[in-house]
């Protein structure tokens, strides 16, 4: 790695190019987003959807990263997570339905079992 | 110095001790099955023990039954001849055959035969080994030379030896490497005979007397298992093994004092036998720890022996320091101490009248005979031990004479025919202390020779009255027995003739020598003084006055019962009598293994001191084997005058006590009135109070203490910290409970807050490590 | 009244923000964000899964941006595609359509959640800021450090010692994988210095083509990385995931049992005991859609 200028603010883009930090902040904003409408969000599909788009927040990270460090690693674990994602998608939505059918609702609320 | 004793290995007495572990085994698995039937088929029932003991144990049983079948014929022709007087009485007393109890199965006369014929077959094992033992070890000691100056040799026999225990060097002491091993010199061999001869004895009359009992299997086993025990303690080559022994004949006491427990006051003796003993167990065990700190070992024998180097004042002066003294007087201390439980000594000889509530067998061997001469025996085979602190000495020696004396006193008043043989056996073994105190350790152990005899006749002798009078103890509700039992009158007549000190009989010749060293002070090349010698002889008096008393009010005067009572007495069994006559005979002749005292009238020889030169050095503290007690002319004046005055003590007080109490029919010296009266003779009644004594401070102390203990301690700290406890969790999980609501959701927030929790800590990390 | 700065120091300063890449970011990125927070804020699940498309179009361009062609196709077409079909089937499968009008039960979990979500995004931002050795690309996009990763990973730092993942010697030089194209570079003459070999065809390919559908291939597949068994591991898990789907949403005949769903069947028996009795061979799912 070339020494870092410390003149140089890793915020402000350089070189005609999108500074990583950018990236980054972006990939925690969205991720945070993400989480929040995980926990407020009541409709199981919608915390579902916002699942995918923590998922999204952590590609879009780790792509970034592969792409500024010339490692195609991060690309690869991107493959690897949207298939993931695909696969708890599809067994996700699989249980909606069947507490649907069983319960004739979805809503978390109601979804209590767990309590002591 | 330790004279070189030759050192013989003998496999062979394992079996002294195996024996009656085998007979106590086999009666405890299958003396349940043996004796409990109620049809002529013994044995037929193996359910009862089959499940609990496996087939094989079954298989055996089945084998048992068949023999004892077979024996139980024979065996019954026989009872039906000799025995009907004696089952017509028991028909009386409501010792039915019909009585299937709930408590315990009721034996079958054949089985009884059997178990009884087992235990004592396998105690006469042991002491025909033992006989051979003692003159293999009489053959192989002696002393080389006659007269002043010849050496203490020894003859040893060991057990071959394995590894009990290692423990690995700490705490800057060495290995711990104890071996099991038995050892017989001729300390031993004496006492083996004693506790194998007496205990075949009183095995044989148990076979009698307990023939009626329920539990007869439980009795014999415990008694074979005593038997064990006794000669292990014995035997044991070191203090372990020793110890052993010691506290497994506390406890076969504990549970043969506790024989009839359904009876109240036989439970709580026994317990009262065991706790008390406990106390002394524990001074005991705290001089074991002593020795193996500074002598680092337990074997007693051998180059490294505690006993030989204690001997050859050779303590450990590297872990001493200036403490020699210290510890010289604190191991002996202690170890008296134990003796004091196992022996009945003040302050421990409490639970020993009350012992009497077992069996009377049991008393004569255990409380009489045998086991409560095991603290002189321990304070006899560690002699070389208490030689190295004179204060030492001189406690034993006047804890004993107190104890004798207090027990004398006592034993004029009791109105229990066992419990005055109970107070007698105390005080005797104040004069074996007494004895030990002054020196004269083999007189001691010639005392308890001779007291085991004349004192397990006795109390046999009690047994057989007892038995007669179908369980009455009271003299006051005897008199009048002497024609209608004359085998027992008689033979008790030669034994209180014994203990009474009478000359010739065998308890003169013991008590005599042992009043003789008591007297012999520093210029008599002795330890005592004339101060000991005086109470002593007061104690002489004592002896054959209530002896006499007792015989006097057990067997003449009027008649104190029914006269359909008198016609149900009838002498007691063959089986009984024939103990008592071996006894008797022995109770004569006893006195001359070591008549030393003949030599006050002039006889000489070398048979005047037998037994002090067969015990040798493993009595003997001086240096040579007939250093003479006394010296000079004077001396023999002296002893003579002390013989006389020994002499004359005992026929006056036998001949008072025998002219009041033969004569009087109300066996009474004074009416019951006018000994209410008398303080003198509340306080002896009373037993000086001591017993009242230890309720106030250690019964009703440890209740109170107990009490607080309980109130303070279990309640507020033990309840309150496990009580606190559990509130305390069930607060916090009362309060925390609301975090569990549920609600998946609700569990996603905390894991945001994790995640914040581990990215802020993370931050702060790097940021450290950037700053640095 | 402050004076006006020096106008060539502005240039300096905006200049950098002109740059085609870095308006493209500020746009996509900017729409990304808004769509997001769109599809949270939504109470209409229909209009957040819409949101969710335009977010992951988002999201794809700045792939792009990226030089991950692949990622970013595959992201339109399974993703914004595919997926989200499967959502809005099942919202409107399980007519799901409106929104939520139930009490919450749990009112104090948003604020709470919406604080604690700041909270983190503050967190992470600082750490971005407070992290001084950010790498940065040239301007011809180069990144600074090789293709290859310079660190062997496990299976090449075993073969470097002369062991196979299997445990055997590995014969040098080492067969170039075959297909694939790219220069077939011929295995290098023994004795030639390591860091000189070409570890992988894929490390020929110039940046932009290393997420191409043809640089991925090449590297996922391309044993000297760590990537095949991660591959075949995540296909064993697609086929899992499709058959508890299966499992899961498979309409239970009357009667048949699975373990520890009895609680489940009895509330299905309740809920649907007519359609149970009325149709009994159905195995659709969802018998009310």
């Amino acid at each position: 790695m070339e020494p870092i200028d410390p003149a140089l603010n890793p915020l402000i883009p350089a070189n005609g190019q999108v500074p990583l930090s950018w990236y980054l902040i972006l990939s925690a904003i969205l991720f945070t987003v993400g989480t929040v409408g995980v926990l407020v969000k009541r409709n199981p599909i919608v915390i579902f959807m916002c699942v995918e788009l923590m998922l999204n927040a952590v590609n879009l990270a780790l792509i970034a990263f592969g792409r500024y460090l010339g490692d195609i690693g991060g690309q690869m674990i991107a493959i690897f997570v949207m298939a993931v994602a695909a696969a708890e998608v599809a067994v996700g939505l699989g249980i909606l339905i069947s507490i649907f059918r069983s319960r004739e609702s979805i809503n978390v609320d109601e979804v209590n079992l767990m309590q002591g | 110095m330790e004279p070189t004793a030759h050192e013989i290995v003998n496999p062979l007495l394992w079996l002294i001790p195996a024996f009656p572990l085998i007979g106590y085994l086999l009666i405890a698995f299958l003396g349940a099955g043996v004796t409990r039937s109620p049809k002529p088929v013994i044995g037929a029932d193996p359910h009862g023990h089959g499940h609990a003991h496996g087939e094989d144990a079954q298989g055996k049983t089945e084998v048992t039954a068949a023999l004892g079948a077979d024996d139980a014929e024979e065996a019954h022709h026989v009872d039906k001849g000799t025995h009907a007087p004696e089952n017509l009485a028991h028909h009386d007393t409501g010792h039915g055959h019909d009585d299937h109890g709930h408590h315990e199965a009721q034996t079958s006369p054949a089985g009884t035969k059997l178990i009884g014929g087992l235990a004592t077959l396998m105690v006469l094992l042991s002491f025909v080994l033992s006989v051979m033992v003692f003159f293999q070890v009489a053959a192989g000691g002696g002393h080389a030379g006659e007269g002043v100056g010849a050496t203490l040799d020894v003859a040893r026999i060991f057990s071959p030896s394995f590894t009990w225990m290692t423990v690995p060097a700490m705490a800057g002491l060495p290995d711990l490497d104890i071996s099991f091993r038995l050892a017989v010199d001729p300390l031993t061999a004496l006492m083996l005979l004693v506790v194998t001869g007496i205990g075949t004895l009183i095995h044989l009359y148990s076979t009698g007397y307990m023939a009626q009992e329920n539990g007869y299997a439980r009795y014999f086993g415990y008694l074979n298992l005593f038997i064990f025990f006794m000669l292990l303690l014995i035997m044991g080559s070191n203090f372990l093994v020793m110890f052993v022994g010691w506290e497994g004949v506390g406890l076969a006491s504990y549970l043969l004092i506790g024989y009839y427990y359904e009876k109240r006051s036989a439970g709580d003796a026994s317990k009262k036998a065991f706790i008390v003993n406990r106390v002394g167990d524990f001074a005991f065990l705290i001089a074991l720890f002593l020795i193996y700190k500074y002598f680092g070992t337990f074997e007693m024998f051998g180059e490294n022996g505690v006993l030989t180097r204690a001997k050859a004042g050779d303590w450990p002066l590297e872990y001493l320091g200036t403490g020699l003294a210290a510890v010289s007087f604190l191991v002996p201390l202690l170890m008296f101490i134990g003796a004091t439980g196992k022996s009945a000594q003040i302050p421990l000889y409490v639970w020993l009248p009350d012992a009497m509530e077992g069996p009377t067998p049991v008393s004569a061997l255990i409380h009489a005979a045998t086991m409560v001469t095991a603290g002189v025996f321990m304070v006899c085979r560690s002699h070389a031990l208490f030689m190295a602190s004179p204060e030492a000495m001189k406690i034993v020696a006047i804890v004993g004479l107190m104890t004798a004396l207090l027990a004398a006193t006592i034993g004029l008043v009791q109105n229990d025919i066992k419990k005055v043989l109970a107070y007698s056996t105390v005080s005797q073994l104040g004069y074996m202390f007494l004895g030990a105190g002054v020196g004269a350790f083999s007189m001691a152990m010639f005392h308890v020779t001779t007291h085991a005899f004349f004192k397990a006749l006795l109390f046999l002798g009690s047994g057989s009255v007892i038995h007669a009078m179908h369980h009455e103890q009271d003299m006051r509700k005897m008199g009048d027995l002497a024609k209608k039992i004359r085998t027992t009158y008689l033979t008790m007549f030669i034994g209180t003739l014994a203990i009474a000190g009478i000359p010739f009989f065998a308890g003169f010749f013991s008590k005599d020598e042992i009043l003789l060293n008591a007297f012999a002070g520093p210029e008599f090349n002795g330890l005592g003084s004339p101060a000991l010698w005086f109470v002593g002889w007061v104690i002489a008096g004592m002896t054959p006055f209530y002896m006499w008393r007792m015989m006097g009010k057990t067997f003449k005067g009027e008649a104190r019962y029914s006269p359909e009572f008198a016609k149900t007495i009838h002498e007691s069994p063959p089986s009984m009598t024939f103990p008592l006559i071996v006894l008797a005979a022995l109770s004569v002749v006893g006195g001359f293994l070591n008549p030393a005292a003949l030599a006050a009238f002039g006889v000489h020889g070398d048979f005047l001191h037998t037994l002090e030169h067969f015990l040798g050095s493993t009595t003997n503290w001086r240096e040579q084997a007939n250093l003479p007690l006394t010296v000079g002319e004077k001396a023999h004046q002296t002893e003579l005058l002390l013989v006389l005055a020994s002499i004359a003590m005992a026929v006056v007080a036998s001949l008072l006590a025998a002219s009041i109490y033969y004569r009087r029919a109300s066996g009474n010296l004074l009416p019951e009135a006018r000994k209410q009266g008398m303080p003198v003779w509340r306080f002896l009644y009373n037993k000086w109070g001591v017993d009242d004594l230890y309720i106030d401070v250690f019964v009703k102390g440890g209740k109170r203490l107990s009490n607080w203990l309980w109130r303070f301690f279990d309640v507020r700290v033990i309840d309150g910290t496990v009580n606190g406890i559990a509130g305390g969790v069930a607060g916090l999980a009362n309060s925390l409970k609301g975090w569990q609501s549920g609600y998946v959701r609700n569990y996603a927030l905390s894991m945001l807050v994790g995640v914040i929790v581990v990215v802020v800590g993370c931050l702060i990390a790097a940021l450290r490590a950037f700053a640095r | 009244m402050p004076p006006l700065p020096d106008p060539e120091t502005v240039k300096q300063a905006v200049l950098p923000f002109l740059a085609p890449q870095v308006l493209l970011f500020l746009t996509f990125g900017f729409g990304a964000l808004v769509t997001a927070i769109a599809m949270v804020l939504h109470t209409n699940p229909i209009r957040s899964a819409l949101f969710l498309v335009l977010n992951l179009f988002g999201v794809a361009v700045l792939y792009l941006l990226l030089h991950a062609y692949f990622l970013a196709a595959v992201q339109v077409i399974v993703y914004a595609g595919a997926i989200m079909v499967l959502f809005l089937f099942v919202i409107m499968l399980l007519n799901l359509g409106s929104p939520d009008r139930t009490k919450d039960v749990l009112r104090w979990q948003q604020p709470v959640a919406v604080g604690g979500g700041l909270v983190l995004a503050l967190v992470l931002s600082v750490s971005v800021f407070a992290t001084q050795s950010l790498p940065r690309l040239d301007a011809q996009g180069k990144a600074p450090v090789r293709l290859v990763p310079t660190a062997p990973t496990g299976m090449q730092a075993m073969e470097a010692q002369g062991i196979s993942p299997e445990g055997m010697p590995v014969p040098t030089p080492v067969p170039a994988p075959g297909g694939g194209g790219g220069g077939g570079a011929a295995s290098p003459p023994p004795g030639l210095p390591e860091e000189e070999e070409p570890v992988s065809k894929a490390a020929d390919l110039p940046v932009e083509e290393q997420g191409t559908v043809r640089g991925i291939g090449l590297n996922l597949y391309d044993p000297r990385q760590p990537w095949l068994f991660p591959f075949e591991a995540t296909s064993i898990l697609l086929l899992v995931a499709v058959l508890g789907s299966v499992v899961l949403s498979k309409r239970r005949m009357p009667g048949e049992s699975l373990a520890g769903s009895r609680a489940a069947e009895a509330g299905l028996a309740a809920a649907s005991t007519a359609d149970s009795a009325v149709v009994p061979g159905e195995t659709l799912p969802g018998g009310k859609a």
